[in-house]
């Protein structure tokens, strides 16, 4: 059974996507086959993460919701990127970074029973075990419906104040939508805080479970921004923290 | 010998028959115009034995060794029995370094402790026996103070303040901290000077047959005031390690306990920050760097105490409500159960 996974924060800029492509290359090193999604179609980027540039791609996801392809056309195995021999694969499907595109979908905007059609059918082209969607921040249409489709959320936060109100409303709205598995993921903690009160504390606050809690630092930004952490500092603590959480999914 | 109890008594047997042998060799040449005075290097021993192991093993070490001296000699020391009790009671004074924390020496207080300690085992002990001597009248009490007592007090005194320093840093009983480097640096010098100064005079006129009992007291007499310099120099040195030291102790102080985490309690630094010198810049900056510190620390506690506030709030409800009250939303709540992909698939 596949499942897909939402990855959603409140505000941009809370480190979605780089939780998102580090999970996908965490499970995948496992042996999985995984979809990663870019559905933050008005900010696009985790391309980036996998060394790829736009030129890269014959077909976007923009091009599967304007009918021009199939969804799986517009995935691209990335699994190569990944630094070790696995069993599992890794599929991107990235979405445009042009700014026409961007404005069309903003104005037109795109059949969601489109989307959620092509998400199975790709499950069942690729046979996923994992669709990640990389989801766009806030909650407009496109994110409710990931999370109406969702198995698991992932939500990202930073411990400051204007996320500890937004997470509180996106995991009423996934309860409301009844997303079985809810995880948190508290993103950028500066150093001066424990992580243990941290997380008791989160935990406590939204009664979910924290995934992972991943410490702020300068050396993480800039590790961070150009490529996979997971794959280049195996032995992290905050691998480590992204694989206990990869496990539990 | 992995039993500590019979390696330390191995240890006092060692420096008993060392202290004797001393001694025996020792008591062959009197101090100029003394009868009885000896240059005694040795009495480290029964001193050192006593801050090292205790007060026990210095009186023993000094009582024991003094006694075996004398049989080496061919000497009973029965009827002289005052003389090893003031070299068993020089171990033992020494020995109480302990109880006053100067077992081990760290702090200025700590070299005051041991400093003041040495003086006292090479005074009183002698002072003691010397007297037991007029009272036996083998000697009249002028001849006892200034031709016993003080040559052996001088002697000894000159001895244990040279050579104890270097016994306690081989030992690793003196630590060299700021205060204790300083202290010792100031004073240690300055006394090896002034105490060689004075036994230079003794040893050119020793083994001068004539040499008149007037010239001898005042050869005691001039160590004496070698003696009472150095003393004076120990208080001196003191007092401006204090001043030049103790502004680093509380700065110290203060940073031990913001690592620590503790704001509450911790030295003012207020004195300091009026000194024009390095220390009162290096205080202001700590002081300025300390205020950042604990506001920084405070703001995070404040935002991670925001938590529970935060999100009960009825600006969330609000929100909630206005999306999940949305045509789309009950849509697609009415959905959610088709589209999500089951267990069973």
């Amino acid at each position: 059974m596949a499942k897909i996974i939402s990855v959603h924060s409140f505000r941009g800029g809370t480190g979605k996507s780089n939780t998102t492509a580090n999970l996908a290359a965490l499970l995948t090193m496992d042996g999985r086959r995984v979809g990663i999604v870019d559905a933050d179609i008005q900010s696009p980027g985790i391309h980036v993460l996998f060394q790829k540039r736009e030129g890269d791609f014959k077909f976007l996801l923009n091009d599967f919701l304007w009918d021009r392809c199939e969804l799986v056309q517009a995935a691209y195995d990335v699994t190569s990127v990944l630094p070790e021999k696995t069993n599992g694969a890794l599929y991107l499907m990235p979405s445009s970074v042009n700014a026409a595109d961007i404005a069309r979908i903003l104005n037109e905007g795109y059949d969601m029973n489109r989307l959620s059609d092509g998400f199975r059918k790709v499950i069942a082209d690729l046979r996923l075990d994992y669709l990640i969607i990389d989801t766009h921040p806030g909650l407009n249409e496109e994110t409710l419906l990931s999370l109406a489709l969702s198995n698991i959320l992932i939500v990202v936060l930073r411990p400051d104040y204007q996320d500890y109100e937004g997470t509180g409303i996106t995991v009423e709205v996934a309860r409301e939508l009844e997303v079985p598995g809810i995880f948190l993921v508290v993103n950028k903690m500066p150093s001066s805080l424990s992580e243990a009160d941290v997380r008791a504390r989160v935990e406590e606050a939204y009664r979910l479970p924290v995934g992972a809690v991943i410490p702020h630092s300068d050396d993480i930004m800039v590790l961070a921004s150009r490529d996979l952490f997971v794959c280049r500092n195996p032995d992290h603590p905050v691998t480590r923290q992204y694989r206990s959480l990869a496990s539990r999914l | 010998m992995s039993n500590p109890g019979r390696r330390n008594t191995v240890y006092l047997l060692a420096a008993v028959l060392w202290y004797a042998l001393a001694n025996y060799l020792s008591g062959r040449h009197f101090l100029p115009g003394c009868s009885f005075a000896e240059l005694r290097p040795q009495v480290c021993l029964p001193i050192f034995m006593g801050i090292y192991f205790g007060p026990l093993f210095g009186f023993v070490t000094g009582a024991l060794g003094d006694s075996l001296g004398y049989l080496m000699a061919g000497t009973n020391p029965l009827p002289i029995w005052h003389w090893a009790l003031a070299n068993g009671l020089m171990g033992g004074i020494a020995g109480l370094a302990r109880y006053f924390h100067a077992r081990r020496v760290t702090t200025l207080k700590g070299m005051q402790t041991v400093y003041l300690l040495l003086l006292l085992s090479t005074s009183l002990p002698f002072l003691f026996s010397s007297g037991v001597e007029v009272l036996l009248g083998h000697v009249p009490p002028g001849k006892g103070f200034s031709f016993l007592f003080l040559p052996i007090f001088i002697t000894d005194a000159m001895f244990a303040i040279i050579l104890m320093p270097l016994c306690m840093l081989a030992a690793r009983l003196l630590v060299m901290t700021i205060p204790t480097g300083i202290f010792l640096m100031t004073t240690y010098l300055t006394s090896v000077v002034v105490l060689c100064t004075f036994a230079g005079s003794m040893i050119t006129v020793w083994g001068r047959q004539a040499l008149s009992a007037i010239a001898a007291r005042d050869l005691y007499m001039l160590g004496m005031m070698a003696l009472l310099v150095i003393i004076v120099g120990f208080a001196v040195a003191a007092y401006f390690v204090r001043r030049i030291t103790h502004p680093i102790l509380e700065l110290t102080a203060a940073a031990d306990s913001i690592a620590q985490g503790q704001y509450e309690g911790i030295p003012q630094l207020n004195d300091l920050k009026e000194r024009s010198d390095e220390l009162g810049r290096l205080a202001s900056a700590f002081k300025v760097m300390l205020s950042m510190v604990r506001k920084r620390e405070e703001t995070l506690k404040a935002e991670v105490r925001q938590l529970h506030i935060e999100i009960d709030s009825a600006h969330q409800k609000q929100e909630v409500s206005k999306i999940v009250g949305s045509d789309y939303f009950k849509a697609l709540k009415s959905r959610a159960d088709q589209l999500r992909i089951k267990e069973h698939e």
